[in-house]
């Protein structure tokens, strides 16, 4: 499901990402290799912000900062107070994309297999794991984890890098991963 | 004589170089290396205060860059990468310390960026191989913004081979 009008995606930037002074970087775009624990990236993952609730953007970013904190996901990667949140607004990403770069840009719900809002987590060999936030659990379907995908990145390195380059100047609003 | 150690495994050739400063003017840079086989430690000696004082930054950055890579992934700053983006600043002291960033598998991004939307953007992907994007800004019928990517395979004549990064980096 494409993300509709007048939504936004968040980027969780890590301190490496980062510039000298803390600015938002390329390097904060670049899709995840994989790990053992998590697939490579066929897109460029981020979160929906408005799918969880809350009141105004930084109300919305702290609901999220809770259910990454909380969420159980395997290789779900946690705010930290060094990186930080970096907020694009998608209509203006997919209007700007210059069309030089020949690509198009598009934002798509990707809720994964598991709930981490529901404290339970199903491992790739079917360990399922159930969290703190046990009570929750009642809710474990995929309905409430607000994960989305920017497609499409280009292949070619050089290419990517340059949309890359692109959305680092499309962010229009950061804050700290964890306040 | 100011004297900058700069890297465990830089391997760059020795001796003074004849370069071209952005004004057009030639002059001798007077930089020399010190080898240490095999390749252990090298150090710069470098005479001119203002490129001592940009390799420190560099160096200080690197250092700090290494310590949060490593508390993000646990992992190291790619040795190619790094050697990589040491070389092109040796060989073009014209250019100003960038912004130095880092992907997750280490591999470093250096950015230089102006106030009037220009930017430059390096990966540099290997030794001796870096990935560039550039926006630069046209003035015809009113301010556009351009956009060029590619590939270069040897980083140290970068800069002195692309006037358009030259000027957004220097």
């Amino acid at each position: 499901m494409f993300l509709p009008d007048g939504s936004h995606a968040v980027r969780l930037c890590v301190m490496s990402n980062l510039g000298d002074d803390g600015e938002i970087t390329a390097a904060c775009f670049f899709p995840h290799k994989g790990t053992d624990l998590r697939a490579a990236d066929r897109y460029l993952s981020v979160h929906w912000l408005e799918y969880l609730g809350g009141v105004g953007i930084s109300g919305r970013l702290q609901v999220l900062r809770d259910f990454l904190l909380n969420s159980t996901i395997p290789g779900e990667r946690k705010p930290t107070a060094k990186g930080k949140l970096a907020v694009l607004a998608c209509d203006q990403v997919v209007a700007q994309a210059p069309h030089e770069m020949q690509v198009e840009v598009r934002f798509a719900h990707e809720p994964r297999t598991a709930n981490p809002a529901s404290g339970v987590s199903i491992s790739a060999d079917g360990v399922v794991t159930i969290g703190v936030d046990a009570h929750l659990a009642l809710a474990s379907d995929q309905s409430l984890d607000p994960h989305s995908g920017l497609f499409t990145l280009p292949e070619e390195a050089s290419h990517q890098l340059a949309v890359q380059q692109f959305l680092a100047a499309q962010v229009v609003h950061t804050e700290p991963g964890r306040l | 004589m100011s004297v900058a150690t700069i890297g465990s495994d830089l391997q760059v050739e020795s001796g003074c170089s004849l370069m071209t400063d952005p004004a057009g003017v030639q002059r001798q840079r007077r930089v020399s290396v010190q080898h240490r086989q095999p390749l252990a430690s090298l150090l710069w000696c470098v005479d001119e205060p203002e490129e001592h004082a940009r390799f420190e930054r560099i160096q200080r950055r690197l250092v700090r860059l290494e310590a949060a890579l490593y508390e993000d992934f646990g992992s190291q700053l790619d040795p190619e990468s790094r050697r990589c983006l040491l070389r092109m600043f040796v060989t073009c002291p014209s250019v100003q310390a960038p912004s130095i960033s880092a992907q997750p598998d280490g591999i470093l991004l250096a950015t230089w960026r102006h106030p009037n939307g220009e930017e430059l953007v390096i990966r540099c992907a290997t030794d001796s191989m870096v990935q560039f994007a550039v926006v630069s800004r046209t003035m015809g019928n009113g301010v556009a913004l351009n956009r060029q990517w590619g590939v270069w395979n040897s980083p140290s004549v970068f800069f002195a081979e692309n006037p358009l990064a030259r000027r957004i980096a220097s």
